[in-house]
């Protein structure tokens, strides 16, 4: 059975009590995701475009590298380096004394 | 976003945080919530990534510039913090330090299982982390390029201060392929700290931070203590590189870096990064992280050592790739 809460002077029902922290939850996540969506496609986008930001952000993009990676094995560039240090350090000329 | 250097780690904590902050976390859900879990078991299959033949790739330059600089920054800034800046939490001072000296979430992850930090610190450090990639990976290559630094001297600098590893790929090939190339081996080399790191600080809180101040601890009671999936930790990456040195380098990046690292390693590791950082938010109250923030001690803390980070290194960069050891530069 419902109970009214105008008893406690509120004057609305326990269930639309029920409600309203739920619908407000609701509308909490919608406006996070809300948030999301303008840093993602209006923020981003538009700090993308200035003078600053934009030449490093196109390299980034027209060379695939992945800005994001947390460890070396996730790059490839990293692999082109290690083996181009390898030659560099094994087979590049070492003057004529031949020590490094 | 991944551009700037946003990835899934960044989305994870994030998509967790608010759902648990707005909906709540569905309670069939919190079962699945085992951060400890995610986390240990990635950084085990984390070891066998950790190759130790990979520091002498540039000689004695790259280990004075990665293994000289790094652990000094760390250890200064876990004392500037403690003595300086009076951070309340010692966890959560070394996990910012290990973040910003060594290699950003990677490090921080490692770091804060080895001392017990708590999930939120994590959280607070990974997003430092992140905040400070962005702006260094754009700001440095063009202040390099304003003050016509050498590229092979500008590459060094930032491998050893850029916090995430795809950043300094991102701001060392922006610079030249030379500067990539000095960056990436750099920034290699101290991604194998973290093993070496992680050891350390666990040893180090076993030994001297949680116990009773003037006690002599028992070797057997550092061992109860330990954490064990260090163990695992280290042991993971001994073998593979015990492996790596054995088979040789051809085969070795053949079946090491580009079959158990690349084919399985890498991504089971992947996924259990991203599954503790999804159990992170799900499971973090905004307001708990409210009180970090309390005086902007980790901001300071942050700053102050990322500023002492950037100086120490570029004048062990400029001492080591040009005046010790030119030669070696000329042959980059």
């Amino acid at each position: 059975m419902e109970t009214t809460i105008s008893q406690r002077g509120v004057g609305t029902s326990l269930g639309l009590r029920r409600f309203l922290p739920l619908a407000w939850r609701w509308a909490r996540l919608f406006l996070c995701i809300f948030i999301i969506w303008a840093f993602m496609f209006i923020a981003a986008p538009w700090v993308e475009k200035t003078p600053a930001v934009a030449p490093i952000i196109c390299f980034i993009d027209e060379n695939y590298i992945d800005a994001s990676a947390l460890y070396y094995t996730e790059i490839e560039e990293f692999f082109e380096a290690e083996i181009h240090m390898e030659n560099t350090m094994n087979f590049a000329p070492r003057g004529h004394s031949g020590s490094l | 976003m991944k551009n700037y250097g946003i990835g899934y780690a960044a989305w994870a904590i994030l998509f967790g945080l608010i759902i648990s902050n707005t909906v709540g976390t569905p309670k069939w859900v919190m079962p699945a919530v085992q951060t400890e879990y995610y986390i240990k078991t990635g950084l085990v299959l984390l070891g066998a990534e950790i190759l130790f033949g990979k520091i002498l790739l540039i000689g004695v330059p790259g280990i004075f510039v990665a293994w000289v600089v790094t652990p000094t920054v760390l250890i200064s800034t876990y004392i500037f913090g403690q003595k300086v800046v009076k951070i309340p939490s010692k966890t959560l001072n070394m996990t910012i330090s290990a973040d910003m000296s060594v290699c950003g979430v990677s490090a921080a992850i490692a770091t804060a299982a080895a001392c017990r930090a708590k999930k939120e610190e994590l959280t607070l450090a990974v997003g430092f982390s992140l905040v400070f990639t962005s702006i260094m990976m754009i700001a440095m290559p063009a202040v390099i390029k304003l003050v016509g630094m050498p590229y092979i001297l500008g590459g060094a600098w930032m491998g050893g201060t850029i916090d995430s590893t795809g950043a300094v790929a991102a701001a060392g090939a922006f610079l030249s392929q030379r500067a990539l190339y000095v960056a990436a081996t750099i920034k290699m080399i101290q991604n194998v700290l973290i093993g070496v790191i992680a050891f350390g600080v666990a040893v180090y809180w076993c030994a001297r931070v949680e116990c009773v101040p003037g006690q002599k601890v028992r070797a057997m009671e550092i061992w109860h203590r330990f954490p064990k999936f260090v163990l695992g930790f280290i042991t993971a990456s001994v073998v593979f590189s015990v492996v790596y040195e054995y088979l040789g380098s051809d085969v070795s990046h053949a079946l090491i870096d580009h079959g158990a690292i690349r084919g399985l390693s890498k991504i089971f590791r992947g996924w259990f990064f991203c599954l503790a950082f999804v159990s992170i938010g799900l499971a973090t109250n905004f307001r708990e992280l409210k009180k970090y923030f309390k005086g902007g001690k980790p901001f300071i803390l942050y700053v102050c050592g990322q500023s002492f980070n950037l100086m120490l290194t570029l004048l062990m960069a400029y001492i080591m790739f040009y005046l010790v050891f030119p030669e070696i530069t000329a042959r980059i």
